[in-house]
């Protein structure tokens, strides 16, 4: 359903519409872009992109909804606990990591900042964070962790992650949790049963995995080529081969059954 | 973004699945991001004209979907360097800790070049996780040489030892025995101004770091 905040793009994703939107007016002159992970809301896959400079919730019916309360964010990861979107990122500027949660995916407070600076979390699932404090210029140098409670966020130790790898995906497992991290070469995948102690599953080169589930007891991930952005699908220690996506679309990360990808600004599902 | 499998005509190949492979890649990377990299190449052929024509680049990746400037497109990581005259600078092959001192010098020319358009630049110096590649990015720009940046000291002490014999710590720490050498090195150069605040005056003294280490010649 259409409310004040709802435009749709049309089929090229040029199509342009403006609606009154809190305080300004968001136009969707410009096309989606950066997509960051994918969630699950009522039902319906979804994804945080930047449109003109504002984060928006696209969803893959092709609705786009301007946000209320990511002003100051960077974004780099979304997920859900069933009942609210969980955002990962960093406060822009000298970054300090932080994640926003938001019930309807328009209107987001942040729940959790790290103390200090230069910092981010760049993964996040419904109960988990993983990211890391950087350096000045950006790289990671130690692994850091936020845990879902029930007094909300807190920080938690990492054992066996490296410190200068970059979370790229996260997910849940029905034995915990499995974590990517792409290095110069392709992605590293460890799984953990706590999410405090992780060991080391068979890499996988050449490719950037941005999102994974666990199916029928084997590891499936969706990445990009690091040498040319193909889209590709495979299995962690396992074969691999083109995703049936189109050729531009890079993928987001995995909500439920399926995997998401964003393709010409618009947000694309196939099941995994 | 754009696509693009040279950069200003040179072709940018990948080996980190297979050594030697020529196939054209279709890299990715913003329109800006590509520009800069024009005038990076366009620095490296002038700066090493001695070496002949740059033959081709090896790369781990422009864009790469994962967080941070790679998977903005503003980003590439540097494997390795060919010239038509059979010299090559290979990051691949962690020639910024090779034995010989003459690669040392021809990485730091290179490391030097992706300086001058560059202002995050991540070496074999800098930390583990890049002692097999040269990462540069749009990151902290304009360029100039920052003495809290753990990058931008590391560089400027591990120059000063492999050209000048400083002797100096490379642990990032700009203090009094780095700001010496740096005197030294500025000096020798020829350079006046201030690389700390002038890009311009910084990306004179990486040109005149690069001709020497293209030369092998101390300063």
């Amino acid at each position: 359903m259409l409310d004040r905040r709802t435009f749709v793009l049309g089929a090229a994703v040029t199509a342009v519409a403006a609606t009154s939107v809190g305080t300004g007016t968001a136009n969707a002159s410009t096309p989606p872009s950066g997509g960051i992970g994918v969630a699950t809301l009522d039902g319906v896959p979804v994804t945080l992109a930047r449109i003109d400079g504002r984060w928006a919730l696209l969803s893959d019916n092709g609705s786009v909804r301007i946000t209320a309360g990511l002003d100051n964010a960077d974004l780099v990861d979304l997920s859900d606990d069933g009942t609210r979107l969980v955002a990962a990122g960093s406060l822009a500027g000298d970054p300090v990591a932080a994640l926003w949660t938001s019930a309807d995916g328009v209107t987001w407070r942040e729940a959790r900042r790290l103390h200090g600076t230069r910092s981010e979390f760049t993964a996040v699932t419904g109960t988990l964070a993983l990211g890391s404090v950087v350096r000045h210029e950006r790289a990671p140098e130690v692994r850091v962790a936020a845990r879902r409670t029930p007094s909300g966020w807190t920080t938690a130790p990492v054992r066996g992650l490296a410190d200068g790898l970059l979370a790229s995906a996260l997910a849940t497992t029905a034995g915990g949790f499995v974590c990517a991290s792409v290095d110069s070469a392709g992605t590293r995948v460890h799984t953990s049963a706590d999410g405090v102690a992780w060991s080391e599953l068979p890499r996988v080169d050449g490719v950037a995995v941005r999102g994974l589930a666990s199916v029928s007891g084997v590891v499936r991930w969706f990445g990009n080529e690091i040498a040319g952005s193909t889209p590709l699908t495979g299995v962690v220690g396992g074969a691999s081969g083109p995703a049936a996506v189109p050729a531009d679309a890079k993928a987001l990360g995995v909500t439920g059954a399926r995997a998401a990808w964003l393709s010409a600004g618009r947000l694309l599902t196939t099941a995994i | 973004m754009i696509t693009f499998s040279r950069i200003d005509g040179t072709p940018v190949y990948y080996w980190r699945s297979d050594r030697g492979n020529t196939t054209l890649r279709n890299w990715q990377a913003t329109q800006g991001f590509y520009d800069s990299l024009v005038l990076w190449i366009r620095d490296l052929r002038s700066l090493s004209s001695a070496y002949g024509s740059i033959t081709y680049l090896v790369s781990a990746g422009f864009y790469v979907n994962k967080p941070g400037q790679h998977g903005a497109g503003t980003a590439m990581d540097l494997d390795y360097v060919r010239w038509s005259g059979g010299q090559i600078s290979s990051p691949l092959d962690r020639h910024h800790a090779s034995t010989t001192l003459a690669t040392r010098r021809r990485y730091l020319a290179v490391d030097a070049v992706c300086r001058r358009r560059f202002r995050y630049v991540l070496d074999g110096w800098y930390n583990a996780d890049h002692a097999d590649h040269i990462h540069a990015d749009f990151g902290g720009l304009p360029v100039r040489c920052v003495k809290s940046s753990e990058s931008d000291t590391k560089f400027v002490q591990a120059l000063c030892n492999n050209f000048m014999g400083s002797g100096l710590v490379v642990d990032g720490i700009w203090g009094t025995n780095t700001q010496n050498a740096f005197n030294t090195a500025k000096s020798r150069l020829g350079i006046t101004g201030d690389p700390h605040t002038t890009t311009s005056v910084w990306q004179s003294f990486l040109s005149a770091a690069a001709r020497k280490g293209f030369a092998n010649q101390p300063f």
